[in-house]
């Protein structure tokens, strides 16, 4: 019985707002996997994108890639990387020139590298324990 | 209700479809992920609810609302509260910052079931109203209605040869009608004053149907009547 009860509690990250994630999708393990699986799906291309963006100097289209991944970090428990997100676009907005927030897209592509590792790693967790 | 979802976001639009599915009271006809897409469908379709995101690929949320060619109660779904104060001016029923919780959402569904109550249930001009029963919105003439009656969360409109239920409480419609020939005498009845037969005790008969007069109803009743 304890065993059970053991192999049934999910750890969590630590870098994962488990109170966000069990605020949208109470302890629905298997909603959770599907939500981290298509924000993996859409992230990739729309990372990519990001940093097309970047390297073509295109600050409007840079500030629209980061606004719309923004929400994104949110739905998966990291609204840190969100919150960093944010400031990203409001550095893009207030800038005149892709010079001007060139250090600051270096730190949140790190960032954003960082926090796919955890969802990749997280989503993986996820299918282990929906599965036993 | 019937609801389209306006989000370029995979995850939020499914997010927010689990929403209404969860909720029981949506009925999700479409998703769609830009403003032209979404134009060509609702601009030969009708629904009840939008949840719109503001900044899309091509075109914004509010570029469709100044397009679409009538008003659907509108839920703005964005990560932008900055957008708050267009969402005020365009009179959008509630603003939901992504991600937002399943009780939020909630709480926008019951702001969209408010807005439906105050403002569409009954339409009135001099002579006559207009309810909504059965799926359509039906014309009664003030002179065709004998009385109203309270049914809980719903009113039943009694002419002389038909009657209509329609959701509505005494109360809020108590507001709404033609006061000249209408007036609330129980607090589960409003009657047309024109249609009184007899006055007996404390009760009053239309067509032969008794209808109780509250004590405090009854003297505004009496001093309505042309007693000579």
């Amino acid at each position: 019985m304890s065993n059970q009860a053991e192999h049934k509690t999910f750890i969590f990250n630590e870098k994962i707002n488990k109170e966000l994630l069990i605020s949208l999708y109470e302890d629905d393990f298997l909603y959770m996997e599907e939500i981290f699986s298509i924000t993996l799906t859409q992230l990739k291309p729309d990372i990519i994108h990001l940093n097309s963006s970047f390297e073509a100097g295109d600050l409007s289209a840079l500030q629209k890639a980061v606004h719309k991944i923004k929400p994104s970090f949110g739905f998966v428990g990291l609204p840190e990387t969100q919150e960093s997100c944010k400031q990203f676009e409001d550095t893009c907005a207030a800038a005149s020139s892709i010079e001007q927030v060139a250090s600051a897209y270096s730190a949140l592509s790190n960032l954003l590298k960082e926090s796919v590792i955890i969802i990749e790693s997280e989503h993986g967790k996820f299918k282990e324990y929906n599965l036993s | 209700m019937s609801c389209v979802i306006i989000e370029d976001l995979q995850v939020a639009a499914e997010y927010t479809r689990k929403c209404c599915e969860k909720s029981g009271l949506l009925d999700v006809k479409e998703h769609f992920t830009n403003v032209a897409d979404a134009l060509a469908y609702l601009n030969t379709t009708t629904v009840d609810i939008l949840f719109l995101d503001v900044e899309m690929p091509g075109a914004t949320g509010f570029d469709l609302l100044d397009q679409l060619g009538y008003s659907p109660k509108v839920i703005l779904t964005t990560s932008k509260p900055e957008y708050a104060y267009n969402a005020f001016e365009y009179h959008v029923i509630d603003f939901l910052k992504k991600p937002y919780t399943y009780q939020r959402f909630l709480e926008a569904l019951q702001k969209a079931a408010v807005k439906d109550d105050n403002d569409s249930q009954v339409t009135s001009s001099d002579k006559h109203i207009f309810i909504k029963s059965d799926g359509k919105l039906v014309r009664l003439n003030n002179e065709d209605i004998l009385y109203i009656e309270s049914m809980g969360d719903y009113v039943k409109f009694v002419t002389a040869d038909k009657k209509y239920i329609t959701h509505n409480t005494i109360k809020a419609l108590e507001e709404k009608v033609d006061k000249t020939c209408f007036m609330k005498v129980h607090r589960s009845y409003i009657i047309n004053l024109t249609k009184i037969d007899d006055i007996r005790e404390n009760d009053l008969f239309i067509k032969g149907t008794e209808i109780p007069m509250s004590k405090a109803h009854k003297q505004d009743v009496l001093r309505r009547l042309n007693i000579i």
